[in-house]
Order: structure tokens, then C-alpha cells, then sequence
């Protein structure tokens, strides 16, 4: 066994089968390490394995690459500087750690007790790893959410058991991205049926980085943006996509396409001059003129082709207005995403609903974050 | 498998589609007038009894030996985005129909990859986010198609909103196929066959704008 062995949640090629007393190998898996046949598809399925619980070191920064084995190593060595964890672990307790589809959970079993440590949602798991620090079995488990990350630090008896925990911890994460994936075509092929008017095309995310914590999930794609993608859409199925969530959707999708073609400032103008269009009540009409300046000014020549698709978020009473300048502009509708004219109704929010500043601000901050952060009006 | 008759359908339409237009356009060449009854004789036979192109090839293939060499949905399928023929292109140059032409192209050739991929879970399922994308886009130049319908061809209209609506529940049918499968893989020829059926239904949109539009 080599020292570091690094799972990055892809390719378990040419990886361990030991048998242990404690588990089961399940042999069916194509060669790209994915199983065929998951272990974890049922609801109810689970594993157990036995460990030896270090700790958790908080505070971890969010961009730290746990396929380093430096840096792990680096971060164990600070947890054990700072009394985080231990310097030694004694095993005295008999620990447990279940993992299911949903979770990774720690306990400690005493006879018929079972104390939980922590849970922990797979859709949280930024990455697991292994680690062979000279013979001692270090399973390591990035987890968190955009502003805060943990390591928590288990040790295993045997490789065989760390690389199998790293392995079933990846069948998991393939569950969680598959039902992503088929909840994705689900709400795409829900939103085209209420679509009667040529709403923007979604951009092909292939290309696209989902990882959020490190580039060891690249190739997997984080579950826990992948579940975000879920929760989002069953929370739009459950409101029934009414004409304030398709506009919500609409305007996502809008979002989607400027965050590919502007720089983080530019974002942030947009932000505040779409929130000032639509807040205006100027005595002086030449006062929304030139707002509706700054925004032309704003995506340039460019990508005037752009503001065609800006026209469902505008709201009625300026709605004509910006028809009428971007006319003058020589902008056509035809062109833009839109199909026609008829396929931009004005927007009918109430004035008091407006792009929230902190929806701009924190989808700025994370440009590599997909989905978006879900809208709230 | 026992094949069930819509199934059967499906095969004797696709057959039409993707096996017996290409070689009628490639004997057109030759014999414009011989290609074209051909074709009519065809229609008009599969109109009257509904299958008939499956079971004729079906019996060309039994006479070559072949016809257990393969599976015919499978292979359907994979023609299926391969083969394009002059009926089911859009004629109208405008940029609107020409974008409808490229898009059904483009989920027919994302769908004709199924059968080579489905087996590598992490390419399937790039795939699927490639095909939700390709639906979106094809149902988007629709819409840009409909609208395009002069107001007073309420009849026109209609007709396209229902063929895309039809277009949409074979979707949902295809996407409740793939969760079949994720359960249980054995269920890969539920997933060619529903991807079939999306196949056909994307050249039932083409003839239909073609009808309607052309």
C-alpha cells in the first residue's frame, strides 16, 4: 500500500479489494469506478465500518485542495498543535461510522447505546481522503458549506477499510449527482412545458466547474450543489410555477448568460441600475433616460445584443419607454433571445419586489458556484 | 423481448425514417420516378397496415441471416441520429426555421449515443444534461416558429402547440425511463426505446412545421 492514496471520487481504477470481517465487496463496477449497481440505492441501505474518531479541526479555508497530502498532514499536525485533536487516540471506545445515501454518521456503540458524534449530509462533502502517514490510516472528510469548512479526522485499522469507506463514500456521491442529473431534465422538460413564448436557452454546463471546495470533485461534480439544484426545483414544482416563479426562473437564466460576459463590478451595476429602473419614479422622464444611458453604456457595444433579453424584468409602467430606447439604439428584439415582441411580457412584479442586492452580491462572489443561490422575493 | 404493438409501430416509422428515406433519396438519383413510388407505396401500405415496414425488413434481414445479429432498436437508434434525409429538413432559409433544422439535428445525434454510453455511468449522465439542454433548445425554435405564424393561422398555430405537446410528454415518459433505469439496469432497452420514440417525435415536429409553414 503507498502512502497517500488520494480518492478524488472518480476513478477508483486499479484500486484495493480487501475483504475485512466487516464488509461486504460489492465487485460490480464499470471501468470509470462508477458502480453499475449501487450498494446505497435503496432508501433504507446503509454501511457500517468500524473507525477510531480523531476529531474536527474547524476553521478550515475553503479553498485548501485535500488531494494534497501536504496539506492534509499540515492541517492534522495544526488540529493536533491546537488540542483539536488528540495526539494519540486511545480506541478505547468502540466507534461506528454509518453511511447511507443521505449521510455520513459517527457514534460510539457501548453494548446497546449508541451516542452520536456528528451527521453529516453528503451533499456537504466537499471531498474524503486517505492517508498513509507511516502506517497509521488517516481518513479525511472536507466538509461544510461556502463560508465554513471542518476536517474531521478518523483513523482506520486497515487500507482495506480507509479505501473501501473512500469508495462507498463515492457510490454515494454518484447517487446524490444521478438523481441531480435526472431531477435536471425533469424541471428542464417541466419549465419548457409552461413555456409558451421563447424564453432563453439554458447554456450547455458541460464546460462548467461545479466544485466549489477544490478541484478534487471536479470530475464528480459536488453533490452539494448538485442536491442545492434539487431542493431548488422541488421547491419551484411545489409553488406550481406560478407567473412570479417562472419570472424568478426567467430571470436566472438571464443571470446566467451576463455572468459569462461580465466581470464582477459590471455585475454589481447591473445590480443597482436594473434596481433603479425599476424603482424610478423620476419628475423629470430624462431621468430614466438616462439610466436606461448608463445600462447601454454599461454592456457597451459589445454586448448590446444582451439587453434584449432584459426586457421581461423591466416593469410595466417603464416597459414602453424601454422598447422605445432600445429602438433607438438600433437594438431589434428579433435578435435577442426573445423571439418576438409578444414573448416579452413586461414585468408585473410589484415595486416592491426588486433583484436582491445580496442575491447579486453573493452570486457574484462565487463564480464557480453553480446553481445560483436560490431567489428570494 | 415480446414486442408489443406500438413498439412495433415505432420500429416500422422509424424504419421509414432512417432506413428505407435515405436509400429512396439515394435512388433518386438514379430514378427519380421509380424512388418516389417506391416512397408513396410505402406510406400508403404502412398507413393501411401499421407495422408493415418493420415486418418487411424484418424479412430482408431474416433472408440475409442477420436478423439476430443485432438489436434492431439499439441499431434504430443509432441510425436514428445519423441519418438525415431531404423530408425532414426544413426547406424555409429564414434563420428561424434554419435554427429548427439544427436543432432537431442535434438532439437526435445527442440521443443516438445512448446505446454506446449508457453503460459508463459518468458519460450517461453527461449525456442526460446534454439532452436536457437539446430539448430546451428545440422546444425553444419552436416556439420561435409558432410565433412566427401569421395572428390569422389560428389553425397552423394549433397544430404546432399540440405537436409540441406531444413532444413534451414523450420527454417526461423518457426522463421516467432513465429513473427506471438508475434503479435497475436491466431496464436499458425501456431507455433506447423511449429515446426512440423522442427521435420520432422530433421528426413529427419537422414534418409538421414543413406542412404547416413550407
Amino acid at each position: 500500500m503507498e502512502n497517500g492514496e488520494w480518492f478524488n471520487m472518480d476513478s477508483m481504477d486499479g484500486m484495493r479489494r480487501q475483504q475485512s470481517n466487516y464488509e461486504v465487496v460489492n465487485e460490480s463496477r464499470n471501468s470509470s469506478g462508477y458502480s453499475l449497481q449501487s450498494e446505497f440505492h435503496r432508501e433504507s441501505d446503509h454501511s457500517e465500518y468500524q473507525v477510531q474518531f480523531a476529531g474536527i479541526i474547524e476553521d478550515i479555508q475553503v479553498h485548501v485542495d485535500i488531494t494534497n497530502r501536504t496539506e492534509v498532514l499540515r492541517m492534522i499536525d495544526r488540529g493536533k498543535m491546537e488540542q483539536m485533536i488528540p495526539l494519540k487516540v486511545s480506541g478505547e471506545r468502540n466507534t461506528i461510522l454509518s453511511l447511507s445515501r443521505y449521510n455520513i454518521k459517527l457514534m460510539y456503540r457501548d453494548h446497546s447505546a449508541e451516542t452520536l458524534i456528528i451527521r453529516v449530509p453528503i451533499h456537504e462533502i466537499a471531498a474524503v481522503c486517505y492517508v498513509n502517514d507511516d502506517g497509521v490510516h488517516i481518513l479525511a472528510v472536507k466538509y461544510g458549506n461556502p463560508e465554513r469548512c471542518s476536517l474531521l479526522v478518523l483513523y482506520c485499522d486497515t487500507p482495506g477499510r480507509a479505501e473501501r469507506i473512500c469508495s462507498d463514500v463515492a457510490q454515494c456521491f454518484q447517487l446524490v449527482y444521478t438523481d441531480a442529473v435526472v431531477q435536471l431534465l425533469e424541471d428542464t422538460i417541466g419549465r419548457v412545458e409552461n413555456s409558451s413564448t421563447g424564453s432563453p436557452t439554458i447554456n450547455n454546463e458541460n464546460g462548467r466547474k461545479y466544485s466549489f471546495f477544490s478541484a478534487s470533485q471536479l470530475s464528480l461534480t459536488d453533490p452539494r450543489n448538485a442536491s442545492k439544484t434539487r431542493s431548488r426545483s422541488v421547491a419551484n414544482s411545489d409553488s406550481g410555477q406560478s407567473a412570479q416563479s417562472y419570472q424568478a426562473e426567467l430571470l436566472r437564466s438571464y443571470l446566467e448568460q451576463l455572468r459569462n460576459k461580465f466581470s464582477v463590478d459590471e455585475l454589481a451595476k447591473f445590480s443597482t441600475l436594473l434596481k433603479q429602473i425599476n424603482e424610478f419614479s423620476p419628475k423629470n422622464p430624462m431621468d430614466l433616460q438616462a439610466v436606461f444611458k448608463e445600462v447601454f453604456q454599461l454592456y457597451g457595444n459589445e454586448r448590446k445584443h444582451l439587453l434584449a433579453g432584459l426586457c421581461p424584468f423591466i416593469y410595466e409602467k417603464h416597459y414602453d419607454k424601454f422598447l422605445e430606447f432600445l429602438k433607438k439604439q438600433g437594438i431589434s428584439l428579433d435578435n435577442g433571445t426573445l423571439s418576438s415582441r409578444h414573448s416579452f411580457p413586461a414585468c408585473t412584479l410589484p415595486p416592491s419586489v426588486t433583484v436582491p442586492p445580496l442575491l447579486m452580491t453573493i452570486w457574484t462572489a462565487n463564480w464557480s458556484s453553480w446553481p445560483p443561490p436560490p431567489l428570494s422575493w | 423481448m415480446t414486442m408489443g404493438d406500438s413498439n412495433k409501430n415505432l420500429y416500422a416509422k422509424m424504419i421509414v425514417d432512417v432506413v428505407l428515406g435515405p436509400v429512396l433519396e439515394k435512388l433518386e438519383k438514379k430514378d427519380v420516378s421509380a424512388a418516389q413510388t417506391l416512397r408513396a407505396a410505402f406510406t400508403k401500405v404502412d398507413n393501411t397496415l401499421p407495422g408493415f415496414a418493420y415486418d418487411y425488413v424484418k424479412g430482408i434481414l431474416k433472408k440475409a441471416e442477420i436478423h439476430d445479429k443485432f438489436d434492431l432498436c439499439e441499431t434504430l437508434l443509432q441510425l436514428g441520429g445519423s441519418q438525415d434525409c431531404e423530408e425532414l429538413r426544413i426547406s424555409r432559409q429564414e434563420p428561424t426555421f434554419q435554427e429548427l433544422n439544427k436543432c432537431a439535428t442535434a438532439l437526435k445525434k445527442i440521443l443516438s449515443r445512448i446505446p454506446e454510453q449508457i453503460y459508463d455511468r459518468k458519460q450517461f449522465l453527461e449525456t442526460i444534461k446534454e439532452i436536457a439542454s437539446a430539448i430546451k433548445r428545440l422546444l425553444d425554435a419552436v416556439n420561435r416558429v409558432i410565433a412566427e405564424v401569421p395572428a390569422a393561422d389560428n389553425g397552423s398555430k394549433q397544430i404546432l402547440e399540440d405537436r409540441k405537446k406531444e413532444f413534451v410528454r414523450y420527454s417526461k415518459k423518457f426522463s421516467n425511463m432513465l429513473k427506471e433505469f438508475f434503479r435497475d439496469t436491466n431496464q436499458n432497452q425501456s431507455v433506447f426505446i423511449s429515446a426512440n420514440y423522442l427521435i420520432y417525435q422530433t421528426n413529427l415536429i419537422l414534418r409538421t412545421v414543413k406542412q404547416e409553414c413550407c
